[in-house]
């Protein structure tokens, strides 16, 4: 049974300069027209009532929507998905103001992400943020008025011209903020992004030094690293998130959104004009069964926990240590089982692609 | 149809690289009716699809066509496609003598080349006629009158010679093929005289045996007769006679002038040398034509499959490719780090890097191939000599060795003068020894250097053309060996020795080159899970040591829905690249590695 679904929206009002997910400036299309397709495309999965455990609303910048267009669309789900155990939506700080809450809290989401991203104003300039350090404070303070205390904090490292203070900085600025979780992602250049463009180049030892410090300044403050970039109080791990990283399925709804219907992965359209008339082409892949060991270790690895033996044996029918055992061997130290449970070791968890590639 | 000599014109195209000589001799097979302008692949004459993607011709190649000239008689001309690569010098000397003339043939937008002067020069010493041919006249930015002026400084050539031709378009080839009956000399072979013919080029034909390329100079060879090989005395009795239009075409006979091809049920093309003279067995000459020359190998380096068990398959491809091509030879060796493969030996580093191309693309093999050496004699102290091709062979102890000696050469450079300087300095980090300086013009000179082999095998003429602009052409005799204070130096990756890196060196530039080896290695092996000292060694001593640093990070930050097939394919292409790489104990070595080492910059 799948229970995760993924709404993408695309809309922003202005572009940052590493964003590399389907977004489009949202001034020129009709944003209550996407919100009513988007409406059709959850429909047409033909959902079981009570199946859905979790909803992630994500961007593009879902706070960018009118107050009318958030009333509608989370009205809707409210209505049609009435016992979730979680329901978040993505927000920017300068585009989340009371009336949105409001209208948030009331329809039930009971998680908010907020794009923090640094808490240095020079950078966030840089990054093509629209929003201040003093911001980030003000949404935060905002959205636990409103009564939703799960508030996750998104932060990028690695920026160019960020020093090891300033990335220490951002976890201090962020741990002072008080909230259950929090992700601190490496900058990652894409291409078709504006640092892609100019060619920016980001040191891996610069990206690794950082991550060690942020790893071990978040574990002093309480917040347990359960994923490569993810961090949380006790019990304040996402419900939305793991459902990939355990590879799982899921639905995905909007412009350029993807999703798991297995053995089917599948993109949705990144054309919002063709959205917004109804006709959404999507592009399959069919995940072949030589790839299916790859995708769940690829992923499974990324959890601090893991995975367990049963479930390799229940998904695979054969065993893992009888599979692997020379592997497990060789890499004895870096990939730890234990417990009946197989892991990176936390230390290793930064160059498991190393460690992936001796295993597969 | 027959032609008597007055009626055939024996010719070649050189030029410098991508100057269009393949396009030209594909307009020239198209305006003569040669093949049909739906039949016409682009650059037909360069059958190998190595050639085709590098834009470089490696094997000659031979065509006749027939031309109707504007006073009213036909002609037969013959085409001879030409290699343009210094590992080929020979070949194309070889194939310059099977002509009377040459297109010289000059982009007109870049001008006269090093390879246009070089080739130039070449015909020139083989007495031919050049007709001065400028291409590209089309293209904006065309000046012909500036090829006219470099053709006249640099070769003497009359401006009024000059055509000017689009082979893109067509224009001017008309003219050019009048020309080619109006100006270029007939042969004038004697019809009387014993048979007399020159082999330029062979190709392995599993029907017909070896096939041999030649140009007969006298006499008249016919189907039946019995034919002597004059370098190696063997006789075989002709089966076929042809000419190539370019589909073969059989005849009865060859005679005095013509170029054509020749059966004789030659099982082993090694008895076929490029450049001999191939006589009547009954009625023999008694002077060879001059010039010729063993094609012997140069460069011999290891290779190796990939996957052992693919051994057995690169075993055949060598055999096949070496059915057409006499100079690759190759015997099995083993080594520790790679296991079973060959000991290959080539004429140069590109012949080495074809050959290799080749395997992996036509036979679909995967290989690891080692750093190139020459061969090494040693004299041992109880008075035995060795000759030495894998540098792991070379002897660990040197107390047995009473002293070493490598093959040297006598290099000309030719190169306009501003350059000399350069050059110079070139040379004597390569260990040359100068020999002499002159002036060919005001502009040009002619530099004469003695130098070890195995120091112009590597990369000495690419750091000359770079050194240069591109303008020094060079040309290499070998000599003999003489005495050299060379050693082994030995690669340590991760405290262990690997025999597939070992080289052997000059002593007295030990120190640098260890430093630059090691270095090089450290750049071009990336980083791994641990830490990985890279370590030089010579006569049981560490000499320079750079240390390849553990991998920080090579994780993705986000994997969220959208990022997994992405990260998916990713994976899997690092995959491949590693199953691409050769492990050492727990060290992955890429391929480039093995090349890598040897094109270190000492100088620096």
């Amino acid at each position: 049974m799948i229970s995760a679904l993924y709404l993408h929206i695309p809309f922003c009002d202005h572009i940052c300069v590493y964003c590399d997910f389907p977004k489009v400036l949202g001034r020129f299309f009709d944003k209550s027209l996407y919100i009513e397709r988007l409406i059709e495309e959850i429909e047409s999965l033909k959902i079981q009532d009570g199946s859905l455990k979790t909803i992630y609303i994500g961007g593009g910048t879902p706070s960018s929507l009118s107050e009318e267009e958030l009333e509608r669309l989370l009205s809707y789900l409210k209505k049609r998905f009435p016992n979730l155990d979680e329901f978040t939506i993505e927000a920017n700080p300068e585009s989340l103001d009371e009336r949105k809450l409001s209208i948030m809290k009331r329809n039930g989401i009971d998680r908010i992400s907020l794009g923090a991203e640094s808490g240095n104003d020079a950078i966030l300039a840089k990054m093509g943020r629209a929003h201040s350090r003093k911001d980030i404070v003000l949404a935060v303070e905002r959205t636990r008025a409103q009564g939703i205390e799960n508030i996750n904090l998104d932060f990028i490292y690695g920026y160019p011209g960020e020093s090891l203070p300033d990335a220490l900085d951002d976890v201090s600025f962020a741990v002072s903020l008080k909230p259950k979780h929090l992700s601190f992602y490496s900058l990652q250049v894409e291409e078709g992004t504006r640092l892609g463009l100019e060619r920016t180049k980001v040191d891996d030892d610069d990206l690794a030094n950082a991550y060690d410090a942020i790893v071990k300044a978040l574990s002093a403050k309480g917040y347990r690293r359960y994923e490569i970039s993810n961090f949380a109080l006790p019990g304040y791990e996402s419900k939305h998130n793991p459902t990939y990283w355990r590879n799982e399925e899921y639905y995905a709804c909007g412009v350029g959104a993807s999703g798991f219907i297995s053995p089917v992965r599948y993109r949705n359209t990144l054309s919002v004009t063709s959205y917004l008339q109804g006709k959404n082409r999507r592009v399959e892949e069919t995940v072949k069964e030589s790839e299916k060991e790859l995708e769940f270790l690829m992923l499974n690895l990324r959890l601090e926990e893991g995975f367990s033996l049963e479930e390799y044996e229940r998904r695979f029918r054969r065993d893992f240590l009888s599979v692997h055992g020379e592997a497990v061997k060789r890499l004895a130290g870096r990939l730890v089982v234990k417990n009946g449970r197989v892991c990176i070791h936390p230390d290793f968890l930064y160059v498991m692609d190393g460690i992936l590639l001796e295993l597969i | 149809m027959n032609f008597d000599q007055k009626h055939i014109r024996n010719f070649c195209v050189v030029a410098h690289i991508d100057h269009g000589k393949s396009t030209l001799c594909d307009r020239i097979l198209e305006k003569t009716g040669a093949v049909e302008v739906r039949n016409l692949q682009p650059q037909l004459l360069d059958d190998m699809n190595i050639e085709r993607e590098r834009g470089i011709t490696i094997k000659l190649n031979a065509v006749n066509v027939t031309y109707k000239a504007k006073d009213g008689e036909t002609y037969l001309l013959n085409l001879i496609d030409t290699p343009g690569h210094v590992d080929f010098t020979y070949e194309v000397s070889r194939s310059l003598s099977a002509c009377e003339g040459a297109i010289l043939l000059v982009d007109a937008t870049q001008g006269v080349q090093a390879q246009t002067l070089a080739n130039g020069y070449l015909a020139v010493d083989n007495g031919l006629k050049l007709l001065p041919v400028v291409n590209k006249v089309d293209l904006p930015s065309a000046n012909f009158e500036n090829c006219q002026l470099e053709l006249i400084d640099t070769l003497g050539i009359d401006p009024d010679l000059c055509l000017k031709v689009s082979a893109k378009t067509g224009e001017g080839v008309e003219e050019l093929l009048e020309k080619i009956v109006t100006f270029l000399p007939a042969p004038h072979g004697d019809l009387g005289k014993p048979f007399k013919a020159l082999i330029f080029d062979s190709k392995f034909d599993s029907y017909r045996g070896v096939v041999v390329m030649l140009r007969v100079f006298d006499g008249t060879v016919k189907i039946g007769d019995k034919i002597r090989l004059m370098s190696n005395n063997s006789v075989f009795q002709v089966t076929e006679l042809g000419i190539r239009t370019p589909e073969d075409k059989k005849v009865d006979s060859l005679s005095a002038g013509e170029v054509g091809y020749l059966a004789a049920s030659i099982k082993n093309i090694k008895d076929v040398n490029v450049g001999d003279t191939i006589t009547l067995d009954s009625n023999p000459i008694k002077e060879p034509l001059k010039g010729f020359r063993k094609t012997t190998p140069m460069v011999f380096a290891g290779l190796y499959p990939s996957e052992n068990q693919d051994f057995e398959n690169l075993h055949n491809a060598l055999d096949k490719l070496s059915l057409n091509d006499a100079a690759l030879v190759y015997e099995p060796e083993t080594s520790i780090a790679l296991g079973s493969g060959f000991r290959c030996g080539f004429l140069g580093l590109l012949h080495m890097e074809v050959i290799q191309e080749r395997l992996e693309d036509e036979y679909d093999l995967d290989l690891v191939c080692t750093a190139p050496s020459v061969v090494y004699e040693i004299c041992f102290t109880d008075g035995h000599v060795e000759r030495i091709q894998n540098p792991a062979d070379f002897p660990k102890d040197r107390t047995k060795i009473k002293s070493t000696s490598e093959p040297f050469a006598d290099v000309k450079i030719m190169a306009p003068k501003e350059f000399v300087g350069n050059i110079m300095t070139l040379c004597q980090n390569k260990r040359g020894e100068y020999k002499n300086m002159t002036y060919i013009d005001e502009t040009r000179v002619e530099l004469f250097y003695k130098m070890p082999l195995s120091e112009i095998v590597f990369d000495f003429f690419d750091r000359l053309k770079s050194v240069s602009q591109g303008y020094a052409s060079l040309d290499y005799v070998p000599l003999d060996y003489e005495v050299s204070d060379v050693d082994r130096m030995d690669i340590l990756l991760n405290g262990e020795r690997v025999d597939a890196l070992t080289t052997i060196i000059y002593r007295p530039f030990a120190y640098s080159r260890a430093r630059a080896v090691v270095d090089k290695l450290k750049d071009v092996i990336p980083r791994q899970q641990f830490e990985i000292p890279v370590q030089a060694m010579i006569g049981g001593k560490i000499i320079a040591r750079s240390d390849i640093k553990a991998v920080r990070k090579d994780v993705l930050a986000k994997c969220y829905g959208g990022d997994i097939s992405r990260k998916k394919k990713l994976l899997e292409k690092q995959k491949r690249g590693k199953k691409r790489m050769k492990e050492f104990g727990k060290v992955q070595v890429p391929q480039e590695a093995f090349i890598a080492m040897l094109t270190v910059d000492d100088a620096k």
